[in-house]
């Protein structure tokens, strides 16, 4: 088969060498002549060629080879002689008797005589050597494949490690493209990442700007609150101020109006001509009106500066409005209006509350029915209310008055207003006292509200919380007050009230030292006069040797003190806690135009038993007295008696 | 490229109507087309032929059995896709991948006469094994591209067989005696099957290599050829299986006229130890043979 493959390579010339066995086999049988020898595969294909004397073409050899095999096919050996038209030929063919061997061919051109016979001798000697040529040749030619097998195995050895290392140079370049392509990935986070650190740097600095606004803002917000406190402080100095100023003022205008109101009194008393009489009572009017005026401006004024205090007592509204109701049924009757009462069952005996306020706050709204009514009625109305959370005690005041429009109520509680502007002229009032009613309704954990429809009537609501109700319901009744005042009567009149007791006045001012000395004898009273807080104590306890008297220490010389708290050298506070300190027991009953809140408990808390506000009313001071003089011993009496006479001399 | 295409346009139109009929059908799997893209891309690497491949289950199971074979000797069983890439290369799983997609269309033996689809099979692979030797001999950087030059040298058969079946019996018939098979081709077809097997393979995108190899082993447009060391490879390969008695049809129709020149710089004795060689070679590919 190979044979196939030299003829794909007929450029590849059939190895010839000299020095081989077929060179040795020819110069072996140059003697027979010139002659030409092959060794042939076993399909004939030629191996090897040698020649002395002869050329043969490569295609003739092959041919002859060809030929000479196919005959050595029948035999071992043959030698031919055969004549041709060039003349005399001799060839031989030996097989070399292996299968992988071939034949050893020779011819000769021109034989020498007895080459034939010679040939044949030398057969033997031939076969050996034409075996030795092919194993040469088969050596040769294995040593040729061995070297070609070298060269294909260090080829494909070469050719693999040059992929390999091109594929692996390719890996390194992609790693290191890789490893450059995240080295840039980094540097860019990197700068990312200072980029925003620089921004974040810039909020902060921002946030701190802003910060540092926002504290010089809350600097100057905090200064500016305090200005405005220094300025509300300022404000409430100012608003004391006032009140103190006001109450200065009624002090100053009471005291003189205390003279006024007191010698028109005493005027009425004396005078018999009935023009002098008029115009006394003109006078006793006015400073009335005035005195009402001041005591307006005066709650007010106690009320805007929170000096007003309520106080809690058991008291009973029931009480409370019969009292009122008989105070104004005078001027009801006057007018010629019946004054009805109405006692809800429902309503406790005794509630918790300020009687004085309550009684203000009645006084005010029963006075202002009677004063816009004209015809009909007017009807307070105690009740318990239930009807919007917590039970309040509700105190109605209807009456068939001019009453009022939407708008003129509106301006009700306005200061200084009434219904409209021509009503104070009209019907006369500061226009303060229901304002102050509300306020103190107010404070008594109430309020007061109106329905009213003009030429019909008006109906003021009036509502306090009881405190606690704990007590039982009085029984509801209706009370019509009798034109003849049945309550009333139970009371005795003032003016009949006699006072046949020793009383010691000290009282700083001329006017009043003669006008209080005026009405307490007027009541029968035997009255001493002290003109200051430290005359009044020697008198009191005659602590002065020289002027210990006819009563020793033994008993205190008077039945009752009443003490004027404004006085020279010593005041009537400072008397007061003397007197106690030196162990005086009568009673002692202050006299003060201060109205303030804060007076009446500073008088007691020195040691006074009551308390009187100045201007005097006689009726009032007559049965102030008259409640703290200790039960009248017939002695003190007869020595009142006795010395009535002188009393009347001192004054 | 351009070239074989200018010299399409004067092929006969039979031969398109073949070539239309051969790429209207799916005759090659798609997961062989990826395969055959993701090779001609320059730019690709092991991740993208693994990508490629993943899709079919059963061409993995297929490459990882070839890998495995002892062909390779590989000391550690490989059991992915991406490790067999990762030891033999990425060219060499590619071609392992296209040779066992190729495989199927010689499935369904029908015997004519001495041809057999199994036998020309068996003809392919040892072309394509003993040109890759060569290639190796003659220090061919492209080995693995010679290695699929060979193995697809004689699609061009098979085709004729599954598409033009009748003629190309009439062919079989006419081959005793006759010249060469080229010429019966054109006779009883109007194309040869080297002419139909790089039509095809243009198409499918094979590279330029390829078509060479199938275009050219016959020694025609030899001298015009892009890859004349890689195409001689294909040609001694051919030569060389078979005058072993590999044959493509079972006729030995060769003719060797190989040029004056041996561009290949090899002996006689190169070739007979490659000769000599390919048995073992063959043997230890075996595989390859029965996919």
């Amino acid at each position: 088969m190979l044979h196939d493959l030299s003829h794909l390579f007929p450029a590849e010339e059939v190895p010839r060498d000299k020095t081989d066995g077929l060179g040795r086999i020819s110069e072996l049988l140059f003697e027979l002549g010139p002659c030409l020898v092959l060794l042939a595969g076993q399909n004939g294909q030629v191996m090897g060629v040698d020649g002395t004397g002869l050329s043969l073409h490569q295609t003739d050899a092959t041919e002859f080879a060809a030929d000479l095999t196919t005959r050595l096919r029948t035999s071992g050996s043959c030698i031919y002689n055969y004549t041709t038209h060039a003349g005399q030929r001799l060839a031989f063919g030996l097989r070399l008797h292996f299968d992988t061997m071939g034949s050893l061919l020779g011819g000769f051109v021109s034989p020498a005589p007895g080459a034939s016979e010679r040939l044949e001798s030398l057969m033997p000697a031939l076969a050996t050597a034409g075996r030795l040529a092919w194993s040469l040749i088969d050596q040769q030619r294995s040593l040729h494949r061995m070297e070609a097998r070298m060269r294909q195995l260090r080829a494909e050895h070469e050719t693999l490690r040059r992929a390999h290392e091109t594929a692996m140079v390719a890996v390194i370049e992609e790693q290191q493209k890789r490893i450059a392509v995240e080295r840039s990935h980094a540097r860019r986070l990197q700068k990312e990442v200072e980029e925003r650190s620089s921004s974040l740097q810039e909020a902060r600095e921002d946030a701190e700007k802003k910060a540092k606004e926002l504290l010089e803002y809350s600097a100057a917000l905090e200064q500016a609150n305090l200005a405005h406190e220094q300025l509300s402080q300022a404000a409430d100095a100012a608003n004391r101020a006032k009140s103190e100023f006001l109450a200065n003022m009624s002090h100053e205008i009471r005291t003189p109006l205390t003279a006024v109101l007191g010698f028109a009194d005493l005027l009425l008393g004396s005078l018999e001509n009935q023009a002098d009489l008029e115009a006394a009572s003109i006078i006793k009017r006015n400073g009335g009106h005035l005195l009402e005026v001041i005591n307006d401006i005066l709650d007010l004024s106690k009320i805007e500066a929170g000096k007003m205090h309520v106080e809690r007592t058991a008291c009973s509204p029931c009480q409370i409005v019969d009292d009122v109701v008989s105070l104004m049924k005078v001027r009801a009757e006057g007018k010629g209006l019946s004054l009805n009462v109405r006692h809800d069952r429902a309503v406790s005996a005794t509630v918790q509350s300020d009687p004085t306020r309550l009684r203000q706050i009645l006084t005010n709204l029963v006075g202002n029915a009677i004063k816009f009514t004209e015809v009909g009625s007017v009807t307070v109305t105690t009740r318990l209310r239930t009807d919007a959370g917590p039970p309040t005690i509700g105190f109605d005041v209807s009456d068939t008055g001019i009453g009022m429009t939407l708008e003129q109520i509106g301006n009700l509680f306005q200061p200084f207003v009434q219904g409209d502007a021509t009503m104070s002229r009209r019907f006369g009032g500061t226009g303060l006292g229901l304002m102050i009613s509300r306020r103190l309704a107010g404070m008594l954990g109430g309020d007061i509200s109106v329905t009213s429809e003009p030429g019909v009537g008006s109906t003021f609501s009036l509502t306090v919380d009881p405190g606690p109700l704990d007590s039982q319901p009085v029984p509801a009744h209706t009370t019509q007050v009798d034109p003849d005042g049945a309550l009333l009567r139970e009371r005795p009149a003032a003016s009949k009230i006699m006072l046949p007791h020793r009383i010691l006045l000290a009282e700083d001012g001329p006017d009043n030292q003669r006008l209080i000395s005026f009405i307490l004898r007027s009541a029968g009273a035997e009255v001493t006069v002290a003109e200051n807080g430290q005359v009044a104590l020697e008198k009191a306890i005659g602590t002065q040797p020289h002027r210990g008297g006819e009563h020793g220490g033994r008993e205190p010389p008077f039945d009752l003190i009443l003490m004027d708290m404004q006085m020279p050298v010593l005041d009537g506070y400072e008397a007061t806690r003397q007197l106690r300190s030196a162990g005086y027991a009568g009673p002692i009953i202050a006299l003060t135009a201060h109205a303030m809140a804060g007076d009446r408990r500073r008088c007691l808390e020195v040691g006074c038993d009551d308390y009187a506000a100045k201007p005097i009313q006689r009726e009032q001071l007559v049965a102030l007295v008259a409640k703290h003089v200790p039960a009248a011993s017939s002695k003190i009496r007869a020595a009142a008696d006795e010395k009535a006479d002188h009393a009347k001399t001192d004054y | 490229m351009s070239r074989v295409k200018s010299d399409s346009t004067v092929l006969p139109s039979a031969l398109d109507r073949v070539v239309r009929r051969v790429s209207g059908l799916s005759t090659l799997p798609d997961v062989a087309i990826r395969v055959i893209e993701v090779a001609n891309n320059d730019a690709a690497g092991a991740q993208d032929l693994k990508v490629a491949m993943e899709g079919d289950v059963a061409l993995c199971a297929r490459v990882l059995r070839l890998v495995n074979s002892s062909a390779y000797g590989l000391r550690q069983r490989v059991s992915n896709v991406q490790a067999a890439i990762a030891y033999l290369g990425f060219r060499q799983i590619r071609n392992v991948a296209l040779t066992a997609c190729v495989s199927d269309l010689f499935k369904e033996d029908r015997p004519i006469g001495k041809y057999r689809r199994s036998a020309l099979w068996r003809h392919l692979v040892a072309v394509g094994i003993c040109a890759r030797m060569v290639a190796m001999r003659c220090r061919l950087d492209n080995f693995e591209d010679v290695f699929l030059a060979g193995l697809m040298h004689d699609i061009g058969i098979i085709l004729e067989d599954q598409y033009t079946h009748a003629q190309f019996e009439q062919v079989l018939a006419s081959l005793e005696g006759a010249d060469s098979l080229a010429a019966i081709e054109r006779r009883e077809l109007g194309f040869a099957h080297t002419e139909l097997g790089a039509a095809v393979a243009e198409h499918w995108r094979f590279p330029d290599i390829v078509t060479a190899g199938i275009r050219c082993h016959h020694g025609e447009h030899r001298d015009s050829a892009e890859y004349p060391k890689a195409v001689h490879c294909v040609e001694v390969a051919n030569i060389l299986c078979t005058l072993k008695g590999i044959s493509s049809v079972g006729v030995n129709l060769l003719r060797p006229t190989l040029p004056p020149a041996n561009v290949l710089d090899l002996t006689v004795a190169d070739l007979e130890a490659l000769f000599i060689d390919l048995d073992e070679e063959l043997e230890r590919h075996a595989a390859l043979f029965t996919l």
